[in-house]
C-alpha cells in the first residue's frame, strides 16, 4: 500500500516567531506495562484506538505559512501560499497541538489528569 | 565454538588454553577437556573435570566437542613441552579461518539490521516528487493525502504575506507493509 505524506520543513522555524510551546508528553513503555497490569487486575476492558493523520487534528495557534505542495502548484495563483489552521507533520508545535486537542477533549468528558 | 550471542557455531582464533599449573598434575590425566575458554569471562573449569562435566561441553555439539578436545590435547601437549613459559596458543591454522580474522566483534544488532533489510527488498519508494508524479499509484496517494487536508480543514490559500517566514513542504513516500506502521 502506497502512502504519501506532506510534511513541513520545520527546521527553518524560529522559536518565538513561528512557535512557542513544543512540550508534549508521550507514553513510555513502562507506563503502558503498568496500565496493562492494572487493567488485568481489575478486569477492565481496554480498547486501543488509532487516529488517522493525527497531527492534522491539532489546532495551530501561531501564524504559520507554508509553500504549496511540490507537484501541485496552482498555475492561477503562482505566488499564493497556505496559511495553516491545523498543524502539519514536521512542524515544531505539531505534537503539542495534538496533545492540547486530546487533553481538552478528555477533560471536557470528565477525565481527570493524574 | 558456540557463540551464545549469535546462536551460531563459528570458528575463532580467540581460543585460550588455560593450563594454569602444569606442575600440579600430570597432563596425561586431563587429556579429556582442558579448559577451553572464549576470551570472555567463562569461569575456568576444574582441570580434573572430564568433558561431560565441563560447562563449555554442554553447549557445544558433539562434532565440535571432538575438535575442541583435540585442540585441547594439542594445547596441553605444547604446554607440557615448554612448562610455564606461555599459557596462550592459537593452534588453529590460519588458512582455515572463515572470513576476516581482524574484523571486529559482531553482536546481535548486526544481524537484526540484516533481517530488516529483507523487508526493504520488495519496497520501491520514489526518491523525488518527479518520480512519484510519473506513477499513477503515487499520484493517487498524494491526492488522498490532500483530500485528508481538506477534510480536516487544514489550511487556506492566501496571497503571499510580507515579511513572513514561509516554510517549505516536502512529500515523503512510504510503502506500508500493514495498516499500523
Amino acid at each position: 500500500m502506497n502512502k504519501a505524506r506532506l510534511v513541513a520543513q520545520g527546521y527553518i522555524q524560529q522559536e518565538g516567531i513561528d512557535y512557542t510551546e513544543t512540550f508534549a508528553p508521550v507514553a513510555r513503555l513502562e507506563a503502558i506495562r503498568l496500565l496493562l497490569s492494572h487493567v488485568i487486575n481489575h478486569g477492565i476492558i481496554l480498547y486501543q484506538m488509532d487516529v488517522k493523520s493525527v497531527f492534522l487534528n491539532g489546532v495551530i495557534e501561531e501564524e504559520v505559512y507554508v509553500k504549496k505542495p511540490p507537484g501541485f502548484e496552482d498555475l492561477k495563483h503562482p505566488d499564493h501560499v497556505y496559511k495553516l489552521k491545523k498543524s502539519l507533520y514536521g512542524l515544531k508545535q505539531a505534537p503539542r497541538a495534538w496533545y492540547d486537542k486530546l487533553s481538552n477533549f478528555l477533560i471536557k468528558n470528565h477525565f481527570k489528569r493524574g | 565454538m558456540y557463540n551464545s550471542e549469535t546462536l551460531c557455531v563459528e570458528e575463532s582464533m580467540h581460543v585460550k588454553f588455560g593450563d594454569k599449573e602444569p606442575g600440579s598434575e600430570t597432563p596425561e590425566q586431563d587429556e579429556s577437556f582442558a579448559d577451553i575458554q572464549v576470551t570472555e569471562d567463562t569461569p575456568e573449569p576444574d582441570q580434573t573435570n572430564d568433558s561431560e562435566d565441563s560447562p563449555k561441553a554442554e553447549t557445544t555439539s558433539e562434532a565440535q566437542d571432538e575438535v575442541a578436545s583435540d585442540e585441547a590435547q594439542d594445547g596441553s601437549r605444547q604446554a607440557n613441552q615448554s612448562k610455564n613459559t606461555f599459557n596462550y596458543k592459537s593452534s588453529h591454522p590460519e588458512d582455515q579461518i572463515i572470513g576476516n580474522k581482524d574484523s571486529p566483534r559482531r553482536t546481535r544488532s548486526y544481524f537484526r539490521q540484516e533481517e530488516s533489510m529483507i523487508g526493504l527488498l520488495s519496497v520501491i519508494e520514489p526518491a523525488t516528487v518527479d518520480e512519484a508524479l510519473s506513477d499513477g499509484g503515487w499520484i493517487l496517494a498524494m491526492q488522498e493525502e490532500l483530500n485528508q487536508f481538506q477534510r480536516n480543514d487544514v489550511w487556506d490559500l492566501v496571497s503571499k504575506p510580507h515579511q513572513k517566514n514561509i516554510i517549505g513542504t516536502k512529500w515523503v513516500f512510504r510503502n506500508k507493509l500493514n495498516e499500523q506502521s
